[in-house]
């Protein structure tokens, strides 16, 4: 839909606005506007918080201040666990996305739910790893590698708990407004989120505790 | 515009989407100056408090699902007729 | 990732209609990514090989396991979003290359330029 009083020709009558796409929107599609695109700019900014953490850990994880090294102090059947934990959580949330895309609310529902309890079951176990870790003497402040390790690890839970408080609030909206187009996108943004955080653990995993207990 | 031959249009003018007022990213700015200053100066329980409350206004907020408005087609066109009138009148103004 | 239509007009396994998402592609996924991440885990639990190459073939197989993330969970393929979403994940990734690079190559080279000295200079 153009002007209708003026030649259409953009080389005779040049146009400076930009033709909004909702009228061509199936409804089941919640990519109207630049949400989705905005939320991934923001993750690519939270991968580059996470770079710099990766990077501090890396110069630093060979400072032991004479004190606990990765041997000793990393128990990689409990790594493995949680590992295991947030690979299948991204899947439960695949099936919620799938579920949403046949508009099945009950589905989505629920495979949310299983994805919020593994997630609240991993860092259940990453606090537990941690307790034990200050317990035994190798607290944040004991050496620069500790401090790194633990800045690094913690930031990283803390994103999968605000991932776990979102998934409530959905819970929430989904059960006032099922799935309204405002929904979707935040479910879409919200996986985004989940699957992200799935990633920077595998950078964990491989390069903080498997390459720890190698060196 | 003008100095690649652009002509001001007189019709076919469609809704314009606008977004609503909020007080939301104030009120957010507020909070979070709050905490800085807690956080410098070791005021915990402050920054604690202040915290909790980012938090809570920030998902508050995401249940205002009343976020925008289009100005309908015809208030468009009424405005830029009023426009059109003045500018045959006065020339330049 | 996008399937022939089934002959059943509503929705089936791993069918997608045109849609993103499809329970094949998030299956399929996830297995490379068990694999991927067993693999590693194996390797470092069992001490299989020596240090230096089982470093090198977990750190290969985490690379590896990122893609496999970014294209079967995260969707990052040329047409999401106009080819913006791809373009963004290649500039953070520079980015985040050049931070950890960097930094590791900044500190290495501080901390062996600074190592104490056995023989004071100027006696």
């Amino acid at each position: 839909m153009s002007t209708t009083a003026l030649i259409d020709d953009p080389k005779v009558n040049p146009t400076f606005y930009l033709a909004e796409k909702d009228h061509h929107d199936h409804g089941h599609e919640a990519t109207g506007g630049g949400t989705i695109l905005g939320f991934w700019i923001y993750l690519m900014s939270d991968a580059l918080i996470f770079a710099t953490l990766f990077a501090t850990y890396g110069v630093l994880s060979t400072n032991f201040a004479g004190g606990p090294t990765p041997h000793e102090i990393f128990e990689l059947p409990l790594v493995a666990l949680n590992t295991a934990i947030l690979l299948v959580s991204s899947i439960t949330y695949g099936f919620a996305m799938i579920a949403m895309q046949e508009g099945r609310l009950g589905g989505v529902r629920l495979w949310l739910v299983a994805t919020g309890l593994l997630g609240a079951a991993f860092v259940g176990i990453e606090l537990y790893e941690f307790g034990n870790l200050i317990a035994e003497g190798a607290t944040p402040q004991r050496s620069a590698f500790l401090s790194a390790f633990f800045t690094l690890v913690a930031t990283h839970g803390l994103h999968v708990s605000f991932g776990i408080l979102w998934i409530g609030v959905m819970l929430v909206q989904l059960a006032q407004r099922g799935l309204h187009v405002e929904n979707q996108r935040r479910l879409m943004c919200l996986s985004m989120f989940w699957h992200f955080l799935d990633v920077v653990w595998i950078g964990v995993f491989t390069f903080v505790y498997l390459l720890g207990v190698l060196r | 515009m003008k100095s690649r031959g652009a002509e001001r249009p007189e019709e076919g003018f469609r809704p314009i989407h606008m977004p609503r007022n909020t007080g939301a990213g104030v009120i957010l700015s507020a909070i979070a100056m709050v905490l800085g200053f807690a956080m410098i100066w070791y005021i915990w329980w402050l920054a604690a408090l202040s915290a909790v409350g980012l938090l809570v206004v920030s998902i508050a907020h995401t249940f205002n699902y009343n976020r925008d408005y289009f100005i309908p087609a015809d208030e468009v066109t009424r405005t830029e007729d009023a426009r059109t009138r003045l500018l045959a009148a006065g020339g330049t103004a | 990732m996008n399937q022939a239509p089934s002959a059943d007009p509503a929705h089936s396994h791993g069918d997608t209609h045109g849609h993103a998402f499809s329970r094949r592609s998030y299956l399929l996924g996830f297995l490379l990514s068990v694999v991927l991440t067993a693999i590693p885990f194996w390797l470092v639990m069992t001490g299989r090989f020596d240090a230096t190459t089982t470093a090198i073939v977990i750190v290969g197989l985490a690379f590896v396991q990122i893609l496999v993330h970014t294209y079967f969970f995260l969707h990052v393929n040329t047409h999401a979003e106009g080819g913006w979403t791809l373009m963004a994940y290649l500039f953070a990734a520079v980015i985040a290359l050049i931070m950890i690079a960097g930094s590791l190559w900044i500190m290495y080279h501080l901390n062996a330029n600074m190592m104490p000295m056995s023989v004071e200079p100027g006696t």
